[in-house]
């Protein structure tokens, strides 16, 4: 367990233990609210992916904000029962449900939330119909799209015989259809993923629309994870709801590929400089281990001249670009914003809200962890 | 945080995924490689803790013999686990940098030796006065860079006068010096022999240049896994900060003495395709800094990619690849992915046989 030296809601940023993950509660909130708006008159929801952050708190800040859905997705059944625990009673899985005692806990959590799982095989269907059946549960379920090839779902072709699978179970509801998004990569381009995220949709609302003419209700028909382009999702007639992780706390590999311009990195690291060994670098206490560099390299905040030269495991390298001499001491404070939130968060059991230059609030990232 | 703990004589094969299991016969193996070694030869080991991060496995190795009776640790917070945990000397190798941090290591050094690594004046002001306002006496190596460009002194006359300092500074004592090094690549023990027996040589360079100044140096931590025969066969290292020999990576296999033995369990979710697979094990449970992990046992399957939702699996044909598979990866960066885990999940002959905590999870303060 993380145990950084006592700083209490009220100190001045400054004060944390470093390595510290920090969310500015002001920016958060801008981003969110930002997108929000863009999808609001629409009638479309924003449904934001809580393993982004993995944090209850956030997620309530997120959920308060008009425009958004009535709870939040994530990726595992633990991160389901951490967010249910917390009150949220509307949660969407993205990823399938298969062992028996997993499928046995979902519908334990079913008794306390509703919530909806993803299905791409008619076995696993008859799996959830049969445990449902036992436990006494009935649970919603939607038949999950593949429209990107890393990632789970049945071709469009078997969508409506999964769907009509569901709707033939006594003890599941057909809830809807779903699909998921592949991760950005470094490579792709604003448009790629735009055109992405739309060819998905259309996809997904053709399904819809065959579903309807089969009779079937569809209840949601959700898409995520979205990054570029909210506002032209929005503008589709039968999606439901947009599901996104990186919205609100807008991390590097995100920012320069979001909807618009002017975003600003809510989530970020304060590291504190523990050794000048060289005239243009400095060694600072946040490595691997604090931030990862699992899908990425962190940056240094407001210091375009300043270079993340690499992160061993307990150490960041910041080198100048052009190999000036560098103007930090030890002890000086430095910003990074990490390449992938959701991969910071994983590591801190702590995170701090902060507005303006003072600690407001002091949170659990309760589902780090959460795996199962 | 999970709640669930596997009960001692559940079968591997019926744990929930994801887990991260230790077996316990190739820890122990591994333990005793370097134990047996070091017998009889002039260096100790000192493990390093930022490797297994607990108090369990530092036992296991103190109890196997041939090291200083204590261990390594990256940080303050981690060095507290090891204290709290029963160890009674811990080297922090790496800089204090705050009066805050350096005050928390004074208060430690009422209940167990501590020494901290500097490179600078300014870490040995910090020490000092933490020290004298604790009424404590605080252990100081000087850290020396000989292969990473990480923290450490970068020439061989910067020592003799830290040296120096740390020696007339009250409330500190000068121990020694500490160096840390890498290899890359699959290295030959004969590469081995030759690229860590320079960086050796360089590290006794700057032991001979403070003893010149009329101060004795005590310890020479240096060394890991992949030179900890090197070390042993080189007069004047004292103590070999060794981590990763308890685990070993794939990065490592080239040290063929010692065997995996950490593993990563997940579950096939989906088979969307013939010959494609999305796995239980997410980035955030292994980690990938040093590439994607390997797949045990699989013949012709590979991770094609490792996302916040999963494993991606591909399979040339030879393994076939169905919803509810069990699947095991290794990892490349052991220390990486055990600070992800809140637990082991020990395993002997395919039984759960214990749970340890991962008591300094998360301690990188």
């Amino acid at each position: 367990m993380q145990r950084p030296l006592s700083v209490a809601p009220g100190a001045s940023v400054d004060r944390l233990d470093t390595p510290a993950l920090v969310v500015d509660l002001d920016t958060f909130e801008r981003n969110a609210r930002r997108i929000h708006a863009a999808i609001e008159a629409s009638g479309i929801r924003l449904r934001p992916n809580a393993h982004a952050h993995k944090t209850p708190a956030l997620a309530w800040l997120q959920l308060g904000m008009k425009g958004a859905a009535g709870g939040v997705s994530v990726v595992s059944l633990g991160e389901a029962e951490t967010f249910a625990a917390s009150g949220i009673g509307d949660l969407l899985l993205t990823m399938p449900v298969v062992t028996p005692g997993k499928i046995a806990r979902l519908c334990a959590l079913t008794r306390h939330a509703d919530v909806v799982v993803p299905v791409d095989d008619a076995a696993n269907v008859d799996a959830l119909g049969r445990a449902a059946e036992v436990a006494g549960v009935r649970l919603p379920v939607a038949v999950d799209i593949r429209t990107d090839a890393g990632e789970p779902g049945a071709a469009p072709d078997r969508v409506m015989g999964l769907a009509r699978h569901i709707d033939r179970a006594p003890a599941l509801r057909f809830a809807g259809l779903m699909t998921s998004l592949g991760p950005v990569s470094a490579g792709d381009s604003t448009d790629a993923v735009r055109d992405r995220e739309i060819g998905s949709a259309a996809t997904l609302t053709s399904a819809r629309a065959d579903c309807e003419r089969a009779g079937l209700r569809v209840g949601i028909c959700s898409i995520g994870d979205v990054v570029a382009s909210f506002a032209a999702l929005a503008a589709m007639p039968g999606l439901t709801e947009i599901r996104s992780a990186s919205y609100a706390l807008a991390d590097g590999n995100h920012l320069p590929r979001m909807d618009g311009v002017g975003w600003r990195p809510a989530a970020r690291m304060l590291t504190m400089v523990t050794s000048r060994p060289e005239p243009s670098r400095a060694i600072v206490d946040c490595g691997q281990k604090a931030i990862s560099r699992d899908l990425g390299l962190p940056s240094v905040d407001g210091r375009p001249d300043l270079t993340i030269a690499g992160l061993s495991a307990e150490h960041g390298f910041v080198d100048t670009r052009d190999g000036s001499p560098l103007d930090l001491a030890i002890g000086d404070l430095l910003w990074l914003v990490p390449a992938d939130a959701a991969g910071a968060f994983g590591l801190h059991d702590i995170v701090h809200g902060v507005r303006g230059e003072t600690v407001e609030a002091i949170w659990d990232v309760a589902a780090r962890g959460r795996y199962d | 945080m999970t709640h669930r703990q596997p009960l001692p004589g559940t079968p591997v094969s019926e744990l929930d995924t994801p887990c991260l299991i230790v077996d316990l016969d190739a820890l122990t193996h591994n333990i005793g490689v370097i134990a047996r070694r070091y017998e009889g030869t002039g260096v100790q080991l000192r493990p390093h803790a930022k490797n297994h991060k607990s108090p369990v496995i530092a036992a296991l190795q103190m109890r196997a013999g041939n090291t200083v009776g204590g261990v390594c640790a990256a940080k303050v917070s981690e060095a507290e686990a090891m204290v709290n945990g029963g160890v009674r000397s811990v080297l922090v190798a790496n800089q204090i940098a705050s009066p805050a941090k350096a005050r928390r290591l004074a208060a430690l050094a009422a209940r167990a030796e501590v020494i901290a690594a500097v490179d600078a004046p300014e870490h040995v002001r910090l020490l000092g006065d933490a020290a004298r306002d604790a009424g404590v006496t605080l252990g100081a190596v000087i850290e020396v860079n000989t292969s990473m460009r990480r923290a450490g002194i970068r020439a061989v006359e910067q020592a003799p006068p830290l040296a120096k300092l740390i020696a007339e500074t009250a409330g500190l004592r000068f121990r020694g010096i500490m160096s840390h090094q890498t290899i890359s690549g699959f290295p030959s023990r004969e590469e081995r022999y030759k690229v860590g027996g320079g960086y050796f040589a360089r590290v006794m360079e700057v032991k001979t240049a403070i003893e010149q100044a009329g101060v004795p140096v005590e310890i020479v931590s240096t060394g890991e896994t992949w030179t900890y025969d090197v070390a042993a066969d080189t007069p004047g290292v004292t103590e070999v900060e060794g981590g990763t020999y308890v685990f070993m990576e794939m990065g490592y296999d080239y040290m063929t003495e010692f065997r995996i033995a950490g593993r990563v369990l997940g579950t096939i979710v989906s088979v969307p395709e013939p010959g494609l697979a999305i796995g239980d094990v997410t980035v955030e449970a292994i980690g990938a800094p040093n590439g994607t992990p390997s797949v045990e046992g699989m013949p012709g399957v590979r991770v094609r990619a490792l996302t916040h939702r999963g494993t991606v699996l591909e399979s040339d044909g030879r393994t076939p690849l169905r919803p509810g598979e069990r699947y095991t990866l290794l990892t490349h960066q052991q220390d990486v992915t055990m600070n992800r885990w809140d637990e082991y999940v020990v395993v002997r002959d395919g039984v759960v046989v214990d749970v340890w905590p991962v008591a300094a999870r998360g301690r990188h303060h």
